[in-house]
């Protein structure tokens, strides 16, 4: 399976390092989250783009607000991508809006059927395959074995494919005392279609790990991302995550590991 | 997957009273403490049986309260961010409202308290305005009696961050913001009236009759800035 290497885009100040990225042959994609800022238009760059959100909120009761979906659609559309990443997340509990970073659902068959029905509505309205993607975890699941059970109900009952997001994968693990590998076996391998790779760091209290896209990926990152790239039948994309604000010099340096674990598997 | 419209309606509606109790209990500590003390009373609060409390996770792990830690502090620092001056200055007061009472309030989870962000996606986006506009209503901080060094650091820092919003892409609605904000320095008079301009110059006004002319060049005074009117449309269900 011949995998294609992106790096995502959040603002306009990447500009500069993903056009360098793609002009080198680091990068044969960015995978920009929409909705993009104002007046920005990172299809612009003659780079394929891959779509994707962190604001629908596709776990809440309250369903998608319309007006995103129909941004992150038109993004889509307008970059032909294959799929359009989701979190499978809330946001708050109004029918918008955003109280703060990705929310983890209560991981029971309520939010689970719920996420499923607005995943299928989603697609439905984007005309386009969907990809799910969890969070990283902090509380256990209290209706599946865990969020890695859930997200693999959902992607089946809903059909779509899967993110796995090898860094909040191993924070999840860390951070509820599970081992490194626990839970990949709870999701259809065939789903698997996308990784992200970003850093990841551990906190003040020296006990729970964070999502650090300001870091470069760890070492066992970086080792679960190659061999998940050499066993995942259907994986067709890795995308490293840095942040926006950090300096281009690690920007470079962390793509470069990324190119290396990807190695002989790398689309032409 | 297939359920009835019936049965939709019946799981999102349930479903809506576990994610109000879940959302609560990770951001509104007193809501932590009465589940603490008596689980079913909350229960029953979000209109919930004593045998949904299976479905909730245990807050009294590390766990929970790792998470409910980062949430909290991810809203705090972002508005610590941009009222510096103002927390300093609520921090010293020895009563008054607290960033509990925020985190607990309809201010904080119904984003018509909130301007459209700045990025077209709508109301509810950021924390600062729904903030601000709590702070102004919880001190009445725009009726006669304020607090006047309170208002004065509020409203100085909230207009900086309207200003900043302005200067980058934005929303239309930024566009009311060229040229800078004013507010009378004491609410129910006259003069003088503070002036923020586009340039982060921040001025003192004590002529009616330039003051008379600041509306008249398109500023608006910051004691009317309330969130719009909001009509989303149905969300995809």
């Amino acid at each position: 399976m011949a995998v294609r290497i992106g790096a995502r885009w959040d603002d306009p100040v990447q500009n500069d390092r993903v056009r360098r990225a793609h002009e080198t042959g680091a990068i044969d994609y960015i995978e920009v989250n929409y909705p993009v800022p104002y007046d920005s238009a990172p299809h612009q760059f003659g780079i394929p783009v891959l779509a994707h959100t962190s604001s629908n909120p596709t776990c809440s009761a309250e369903g998608i607000n319309r007006n995103i979906a129909r941004l992150v659609r038109d993004g889509a559309n307008a970059t032909d991508s294959p799929w359009i990443g989701e979190h499978l997340s809330w946001l708050g509990t109004a029918q918008t809006g955003s109280l703060g970073y990705q929310i983890n659902p209560l991981f029971t068959e309520e939010f689970a059927q719920i996420a499923a029905l607005n995943v299928i509505r989603l697609r439905e309205y984007y005309k386009r395959p969907v990809a799910l993607e969890l969070g990283p975890i902090y509380t256990g699941a209290t209706g599946f074995d865990s969020e890695m059970h859930f997200l693999g109900w959902v992607a089946d009952a809903a059909d779509t494919g899967v993110i796995l997001d090898v860094t909040h994968w191993q924070i999840a693990n860390r951070n509820l005392e599970r081992p490194g590998d626990y839970g990949l076996d709870a999701i259809d391998p065939t789903r698997i279609i996308e990784l992200h790779v970003a850093g990841m760091r551990c906190g003040a209290d020296g006990r729970f790990w964070h999502d650090a896209h300001e870091l470069p990926p760890n070492d066992d990152v970086l080792d679960w991302t190659a061999r998940l790239v050499r066993s995942l039948p259907a994986l067709k994309a890795v995308t490293f995550e840095h942040n926006p604000a950090a300096p281009a010099e690690d920007f470079f340096a962390c793509l470069d590991d990324v190119v290396r674990v990807v190695g002989e598997l790398r689309a032409a | 997957m297939i359920l009835d419209r019936k049965a939709e309606v019946a799981l999102r509606a349930r479903a809506r009273k576990l994610q109000a109790l879940f959302i609560s209990l990770l951001f509104c500590r007193p809501t932590r403490q009465g589940w603490a003390d008596d689980p079913d009373a909350v229960l029953a609060t979000f209109g919930l049986e004593a045998a949904d409390r299976i479905l909730i996770a245990d807050i009294t792990t590390e766990q929970f309260q790792a998470e409910a830690h980062g949430r909290r502090t991810v809203v705090e620092r972002g508005i610590g961010r941009c009222f510096e001056s103002t927390l300093a200055h609520l921090a010293k007061r020895t009563a008054g409202p607290g960033f509990d009472e925020f985190l607990c309030s309809e201010y904080f989870l119904d984003p018509r308290h909130g301007l459209p962000h700045r990025s077209g996606v709508g109301p509810g986006y950021e924390n600062i305005s729904k903030w601000f506009f709590w702070l102004r209503h919880t001190c009445a901080l725009d009726q006669p009696g304020a607090d006047i060094a309170l208002r004065t650091e509020a409203y100085a820092e909230f207009a900086v961050w309207l200003i900043d919003e302005y200067k980058r892409p934005h929303d239309p609605f930024y566009d009311q913001f060229q040229g800078g904000l004013f507010w009378p320095r004491s609410p129910g008079e006259a003069l003088p009236v503070m002036l923020l301009t586009e340039d982060y110059k921040q001025l003192s006004i004590t002529e009616a009759k330039t003051v008379d002319q600041l509306p008249a060049i398109g500023l608006i005074d910051l004691d009317t800035l309330r969130p719009p009117e909001y009509q989303p449309e149905p969300n995809l269900t």
